[in-house]
Formats: C-alpha cells, structure tokens, sequence
C-alpha cells in the first residue's frame, strides 16, 4: 500500500484537532525514517531518547505545521536538531568519541556483500567534517533529495550542493584505491 | 555512466539497519497524551526547586494567565511555556541610565560583563534594588540590551513563551527564546514590587561565572550567540 502525503496533512488536522490515534498513525509511520536520521547524523547511543524527544516537540508544535508542506522533511528538521544537540553535548563530554558510526549499523545478523569495503566507507563518511557528512548523509544514506536535505538541515539548497560535492571529492581522496594499492603492496 | 562512487553509497544505504525500538511508539504516545507534558528530563535539575518555591510563594500565576505547558527555570530565570494571547510588536526598552560602568559595578557588587562584539554601552543603569545590572546599544527597533545579574537569587524573571530551544554557547549551555513573550520582573527587596508585564522581544539567556544573562534584541540565534561568545 503506497501512502501518500495527503494523508499525513489529513492526520495532522485530525492530531490537532485532539485525535490522539491520528498521531499514534503518524509515529508509526514516520518512526522508522526517525531512528534512522537521528542515528546516521550522529546521535549514538542516544538514538532512542532523541527520537523520543522529536516526535514529542513534533506533537507540541502541530500548531506551526504547515499543512501545505509534506510532513516527513519538517518531522525529521526536528529530528535532526535533536539530533546535532545529543551529539554536541555527548563530544563535549565523550571528547569527540562518537565521531565514528556505531558498528552495528550494519546490521551483523545478516549477510552484508562486501561487508569490509562498505565499513571502510562508512568509516570514511564518519571522518568527514560535520557539514559535509550531514550532507552526505542526507542525501545517499538517507536517500533524501536536494530540497528535502536543504529542509532537514536548515541550509540553503546552494550550500547542500556544494557541501555535497566537496564531501564526495574527499571521500574520494580517502578511498583512493591507488593509494590503497601501495598499502596492499607492502603488505 | 554512474558515479561508482554514488553507487557504492547507495548500495550502502541498503545495508544500513536501524530498528525502531519496541517502547519508543508507545513512550510518545504515553508523553503526549498527558494533561502537563513532562518536561525535558535534562531541564528537571534546575527547576525542580524553583518551581516548588515559586508555588510556595504564590507566584506561579504567569502574567497573561497563559497554561503552563512546559516549564523550566535557569539560575535567576523562570520560564513558563504557554501561548502569549497577545499580537503586539515586542518592544526593547532601551536603558537611558547615564552611569559608567564603574559606577554600576560598585552599586550592584559585582562588575558587568560586556561583549566585545557590542563594544562600550550607549546606556549603563542599575535596579533600585541594585541587583540588576542593564546595558544597551542602539535606540528604536535596532535597541540591543543586556541585563545580568547574580544567578543566586531568588528568581527574577517570569516568561511565556511559545518555543524556546537548548543551544550552546562558549560557555556552556543557553536558552533561545525566539517568540516574543511576556516578562515580569519582581524587585525582590522586601516589598516584592512588581512591574508591569511587556513583550519581549528574541532572547537569549545563559549562566556565566556567577552570574546570569538576558541578551535581547531583534536580533536572529547566530548573532546572538556570537554576542554571547564575545562576552567576558
């Protein structure tokens, strides 16, 4: 069953309005996408507690929801504010130790093709600076567009194309597989 | 031909695996259906004695009778969220007090801080009960002002606000307050003297040193906190 956007704008009224099952549609819909922002932009270990606190903001401010917009992108604006600030505040305390991704987002369960060379990519995003990995992220493992990501992360569209481009040029240098030639050659 | 780059990284974003935790629907739906939110757990700390000595004196009643959504306190600051009925243009008075900075350090007991970014104050001015320090730059709609005072004591401002937001600054935490709200402002010398509420205009307020400070001004979060940076 596809569900479309009118929907959402539609649950939102209904939410408002003080339906409570029209939000209870709404988090189970949109919690997958949540976890997954929050946990790729950095959230950590906080994950859970993040998105807990987004769909919470989220249901107290309906009221500046605006029903001509889709609901994902302002949803997940406020997921990954959440998100930026558990990360902030962790690096403050954990000295930048959340930098690296957690290992298990690779789900270990299942058969990964390629596992070693897709860890060693996620590695690589991980060292990117914040702004061109949020970017990055954004864009290929969240599979958000152009406009979607300017949304999510508060940026101009300008500044999500050109973040974009500088982190794939880097990203790039990292897995120079001349480079990583030489190291095999050594070895 | 396809970036095989941009491949690789879609063929990764098929392997990344996030679960939605079993509690997680049931947790929102449980916060959001309660009457009085819960406030944000990492706020708790610092309000919980606030507010029981706040409802101890009475003083709880925000100044526009707005509900209290969402409360929490800052040192000296007490915040009350609920929607402000009013539709007026925020207003910044600015602080005509012709003291220099020296004179309001002796009379308040401690030395005001100002941010480089401001430069000197076009005004300087002390509360009569000397606790509160106010400084201001500019006049009209450009009127920046920055009051500060000893974040010990009882506390001083009351607000409703619509939204307000943890960020970071320099120093550590501060709490933006973009909406305009209402402040009221209790002289707290005996007499309890109480001012007349008025909208205030984007705020930011944050603890530092011993002391607490409330910049406001029309002004957007990044400059307010570049201001507070600037601010030793």
């Amino acid at each position: 069953m596809t569900i479309s956007a009118d929907d959402d704008a539609a649950l939102v009224g209904r939410a408002r309005a003080g339906d409570p099952d029209a939000y209870a549609v709404l988090v189970h819909r949109h919690a997958p996408m949540a976890m997954r922002t929050a946990a790729l932009l950095g959230a950590g270990a906080n994950t859970e507690d993040v998105v807990q606190e987004a769909l919470v903001k989220a249901y107290r401010s309906l009221d500046r929801f605006r029903d001509d917009r889709p609901f994902r992108p302002w949803l997940l604006r406020i997921v990954a504010n959440e998100a930026h600030n558990a990360h902030r505040s962790a690096a403050r305390r954990a000295a930048r130790e959340l930098r690296t991704w957690q290992p298990e987002l690779l789900d270990p369960a299942t058969e990964v093709v390629d596992r070693e060379a897709k860890e060693e990519l996620l590695a690589a995003i991980g060292r990117l600076p914040d702004k061109l990995r949020r970017v990055v992220t954004c864009r290929f493992l969240l599979e958000l567009d152009e406009a979607d990501t300017a949304l999510v992360l508060a940026v101009p569209r300008g500044t999500v194309k050109s973040r974009l481009s500088r982190g794939l040029a880097r990203l790039r240098v990292e897995l120079d597989p001349e480079a990583r030639g030489k190291e095999a050659g050594h070895a | 031909m396809p970036d095989p780059l941009e491949t690789r990284l879609r063929e990764l974003a098929h392997d990344v695996r996030v679960d939605v935790p079993a509690g997680l629907e049931a947790a929102v739906l449980a916060r959001v259906s309660e009457p009085a939110p819960t406030p944000l757990r990492r706020l708790r700390r610092w309000f919980v004695g606030l507010f029981l000595a706040l409802l101890g004196a009475g003083a709880v009643a925000s100044p526009v009778g707005a509900s209290i959504l969402e409360w929490f306190g800052f040192h000296g600051v007490n915040v009350v969220e609920g929607r402000p009925s009013v539709t007026d243009e925020p207003t910044v008075p600015a602080e005509l007090g012709g003291l220099s900075l020296d004179q309001a350090a002796e009379l308040a007991g401690f030395t005001p801080l100002v941010p480089a970014r401001l430069g000197d104050p076009d005004g300087v001015a002390v509360s009569a009960d000397r606790r509160l320090v106010s400084l201001s730059w500019g006049s009209g709609a450009d009127t920046v002002r920055l009051d500060q005072f000893r974040g010990s004591i009882d506390p001083l401002f009351w607000k409703t606000v619509d939204t307000s937001a943890f960020v970071t600054v320099a120093v550590g935490d501060a709490l933006w307050l973009p909406t305009a709200h209402h402040v009221t402002v209790v002289a707290d010398d005996g007499t309890r003297q109480q001012l007349a509420p008025r909208l205030a205009a984007p705020t930011l307020v944050w603890p530092q040193g011993v002391l607490t400070l409330r910049l406001e001004g029309d002004h957007d979060l990044q400059r307010a906190i570049k201001i507070a940076d600037s601010t030793g």
